[in-house]
């Protein structure tokens, strides 16, 4: 279990980026490096003319827009409130060039296939060394002439790469397309055993049943969480396993631990599930072909 | 009225008589070949019009861009179904669309079968039958009207033509009131590859493994494949929740039927089942419709009403 609020975190200048646009980040939980259940969670602006390519991860993603709005093109725009989930494999974008300032709550994590997270560090060292044999333009890294290997390639494949020393092998989408959920045309129904607090279940994703959850707490309400993965507080204050929350606190939840948040006054708090660790090393009967080893 | 547990082979499905209003041309007239067997489900509940066919979707068969007040589910057998421009699910995937998500033009470009699945979604908006269809199909043309290219188009008497979606239009002229659409809860279809997921053993099943395709809404409608084993039982049970079971490939038996491919379960909850065998094994596509137990339908069709009192006023 890990605790952060993002008023006590300092917003940082992105220099790993390898898209185009000024992006700037508040990293606020982190996973265990190595591990296939590794995941980064934080809230990021992009700001005017952010631009990134169509591509895909060999990550899943949450993304929840806070303020402005990000434009994935055919894949609609993220407004205020939405919830976007992108499985592991899955093409999305192109985003942008943006209009104005977008602020969005991320999570980045190890999905079913086993290939985990990549950690800031090795992207920041993968960087620094492909710095040295090409340029990173508009999302995409152009490897100098002189320097053997594929001229042009997306510029997360070229730092994952760098970072394990192998060929990035893309795990078979789910879904063809980000799911992006509108939270506002759910409605509120009462949330089992929990009195006074109410849920909206946005959905469950993948074979490792991802969830994805809103739960509003009345007054007094108290709300114990379960589920593996982060619960970032939207709105309201009240107490959080001996710590006061409030907007934008969030809480990291492993397999297998709880926690509870106590409301003093109506709070709304997002739950961005990942799948147990177990269930991503189950065996499962006939396990897709996931790396290259 | 309470719902039993019912079983369905193909050929006790039964053919659609009302034409569809989709479709190039006066009637659908340039995009022949249509072919649409429903499995008489009867949920147990009035209001619940559920609709489960093996449509076989011919050539060239057109709809317009549109969207519904009911939520469906369309699992292709054989061949590729257009959802849109350039896009194309091939056989083995599925598409849901939300109520209230936009969809299409879709342009069918050579033969299709399809598994497809619509009901009342949590808006619990009423879904029209055939026969009512038929009614208000014949209504609308009586007034002067047809129904071209998925649109149903009249001129009124001031001499201004009103071209309206067709479904729209049959659904309002049942309904007497306007049709409303719930706000979208997703905002593009979810296109599900299955491939893409992993076979998980059923821990309480032997012989079952399972693909956990997705839940979705508030009330968490899920979709999954099953597969079981050859030899494979299913166990009597009590389900929580109503299940819709198809057979994609293989067989099954439940109590000396044999259920085949395209035949289907539907079981309500809190009944108890006998047993499913299969001999040779088989493979299920399963629809989970928590909003059909009874007591969660009642208060949402309330909530329903007092929706559509509060437009009214």
């Amino acid at each position: 279990m890990k605790i952060a609020h993002a008023d006590e975190i300092s917003i940082l200048n992105d220099n790993t980026s390898v898209r185009t646009g000024k992006v700037d980040k508040q990293f606020l939980l982190k996973g265990e490096p190595g591990s296939p259940g590794n995941f980064k969670f934080g809230l990021f602006g992009q700001h005017d003319g952010f631009y990134s390519p169509r591509h895909r991860h060999n990550f899943c993603q949450f993304r929840v827009q806070l303020t402005g709005i990000c434009d994935y093109g055919a894949n609609g725009k993220m407004t205020p409130g939405t919830v976007a989930f992108i499985a592991e494999g899955s093409y999305y974008g192109p985003q942008g060039p943006d209009v104005g300032d977008s602020y969005t709550a991320t999570l980045q994590f190890g999905g079913p296939s086993g290939q985990g997270y990549v950690t800031m560090e090795q992207k920041a060292a993968a960087k620094a060394e492909l710095d040295k044999i090409g340029v990173f333009e508009k999302g995409v890294f152009r490897r100098n002439a002189d320097v053997p290997g594929k001229r042009n390639m997306d510029g997360f494949e070229a730092l994952w790469e760098q970072a394990n020393s192998r060929e990035l092998v893309y795990p078979e989408a789910a879904y063809a397309m980000p799911v992006l959920v509108h939270p506002q045309n759910f409605q509120w129904k009462p949330a089992p055993a929990a009195a006074g607090v109410e849920q909206k279940i946005l959905g469950t994703f993948m074979d490792c049943r991802v969830p994805c959850a809103i739960y509003r707490l009345g007054p007094g309400a108290t709300f114990p969480a379960k589920a593996r993965g982060i619960y970032l507080v939207l709105s309201g204050d009240g107490e959080l396993q001996g710590e006061a929350y409030r907007k934008y606190s969030a809480l990291y939840l492993d397999s297998n631990e709880t926690a509870q948040f106590k409301a003093q006054q109506v709070s709304e708090i997002l739950l961005l599930g990942m799948p147990n660790v177990s269930d991503i090393q189950a065996q499962a009967s006939d396990a897709r072909v996931l790396e290259h080893s | 009225m309470s719902a039993k547990i019912q079983t369905f082979r193909l050929d006790e499905a039964i053919g659609r008589k009302v034409t569809s209003t989709r479709g190039h041309g006066v009637d659908g007239a340039k995009s022949p070949g249509l072919k649409v067997v429903q499995y008489p489900i009867d949920v147990g509940i009035a209001e619940i019009n559920l609709r489960f066919g093996y449509d076989q979707i011919g050539d060239g068969f057109y709809t317009p861009r549109h969207h519904h007040n009911f939520d469906q589910f369309r699992y292709v057998v054989s061949g590729a179904m257009n959802l849109g421009k350039n896009f194309d699910l091939p056989e083995g995937e599925l598409v849901y669309v939300p109520e209230g998500t936009y969809y299409g033009p879709l342009n069918q470009k050579g033969p299709v079968s399809l598994l497809v699945i619509q009901f009342p979604g949590p808006n619990a908006a009423y879904r029209i039958s055939d026969a009512e269809k038929q009614v208000a199909m014949d209504a609308l043309r009586a007034a002067g009207g047809y129904f071209e290219d998925g649109i149903y188009k009249i001129k009124q008497p001031d001499g201004h033509s009103i071209n309206k979606d067709s479904y729209e239009a049959v659904w309002e002229q049942h309904n007497g009131r306007p049709i409303t659409y719930a706000s979208p809860r997703y905002e593009t279809p979810i296109i599900i590859r299955p491939q893409g997921f992993r076979w998980m053993p059923d821990p309480a099943r032997p012989g079952v493994e399972i693909k956990n395709l997705g839940a979705f809404t508030e009330y968490g409608t899920s979709v999954a494949l099953w597969r079981l084993a050859p030899g494979a039982v299913i166990p009597s049970e009590v389900l929580e929740a109503p299940q819709l079971r198809c057979v994609l490939r293989g067989s099954t038996t439940y109590a000396g039927k044999e259920i085949g491919e395209k035949g289907c379960y539907y079981i309500p909850e809190g009944l108890r089942t006998n047993p499913i065998e299969s001999r040779q094994g088989a493979e299920f596509l399963v629809y989970t419709l928590p909003m059909y137990v009874r007591a969660t339908w009642e208060a949402a069709w309330e909530q329903s009403k007092t929706r559509h009192q509060a437009v009214a006023a």
